[in-house]
């Protein structure tokens, strides 16, 4: 199983052909986003609708609200890696063993290890975790 | 390009279908005959354009790609939560 975080999302979703034959090698059955990733997309679309109504985004309001239905509706056809009790307490387990890292980069390096699966993400991210 | 058929024997000649389009259809009497004879009305509505080669883009992620690529938000969701993520690394 392959788990695509939320910056290889991003390019699938924006098309870039460099990540096209990623995917594509993988089976869809084999396909996961951590539910982290879906969390940052969905919050990213409501800023974007705030700032819409307050006239600075770059979109519309309606723009933004149709993208933020769009999205949800997309996302909701992939197959999520969920954040379980036992991913939240490797997670504790690595705060308290000092483990740098934010809490998400954490939360879904603890899924992916709960549930044996691999993450690919883009590899100058992988600095800000260590140890893990 | 392939596509599949279905040959089988029908009152004493073969018969040669393509699968999904009952309508086309053609018989012989032999099966080398038959398949060759589809191939050709195969080949004719390729050339009238009734019959295309239409690629279905694949579920998950494969179905998702480049649906977005005219959205100018996107990329700076992805970037916000990075930025997000930078911010909160902790030791």
């Amino acid at each position: 199983m392959k788990v695509f975080d939320t910056d290889i999302l991003t390019e699938i979703l924006a098309g870039n052909p460099a990540y096209f034959e990623r995917i594509a090698n993988v089976p869809v059955d084999q396909q996961t986003v951590p539910i982290v990733a879906v969390e940052e997309i969905v919050r990213g679309r409501l800023n974007v609708i705030r700032q819409a109504e307050a006239g600075k985004g770059r979109i519309t309001v309606d723009q933004a609200y149709t993208l933020f239905e769009k999205t949800l509706e997309d996302l909701g056809k992939l197959k999520v890696l969920s954040f379980t009790a036992e991913g939240e307490r490797l997670f504790q387990e690595w705060r308290e063993k000092k483990i740098k890292g934010s809490a998400h980069d954490l939360r879904i390096a603890a899924s992916c290890v709960v549930n044996s699966v691999t993450l690919v993400t883009r590899n100058h991210r992988d600095s800000r975790i260590s140890q893990v | 390009m392939t596509f599949p058929v279905i040959v089988h024997p029908l009152n004493g000649q073969f018969e040669a279908k393509l699968v999904g389009a009952p309508d086309v259809r053609v018989t012989a009497s032999t099966r080398q005959e038959a398949l060759a004879a589809l191939e050709l009305a195969i080949a004719e509505r390729l050339d009238m354009g009734e019959l295309v080669a239409l690629e279905v883009r694949a579920g998950g992620l494969g179905g998702l790609f480049g649906k977005y690529r005219d959205d100018p938000t996107l990329r700076e969701i992805c970037e916000a939560a990075y930025q997000e993520r930078d911010a909160d690394v902790r030791q």
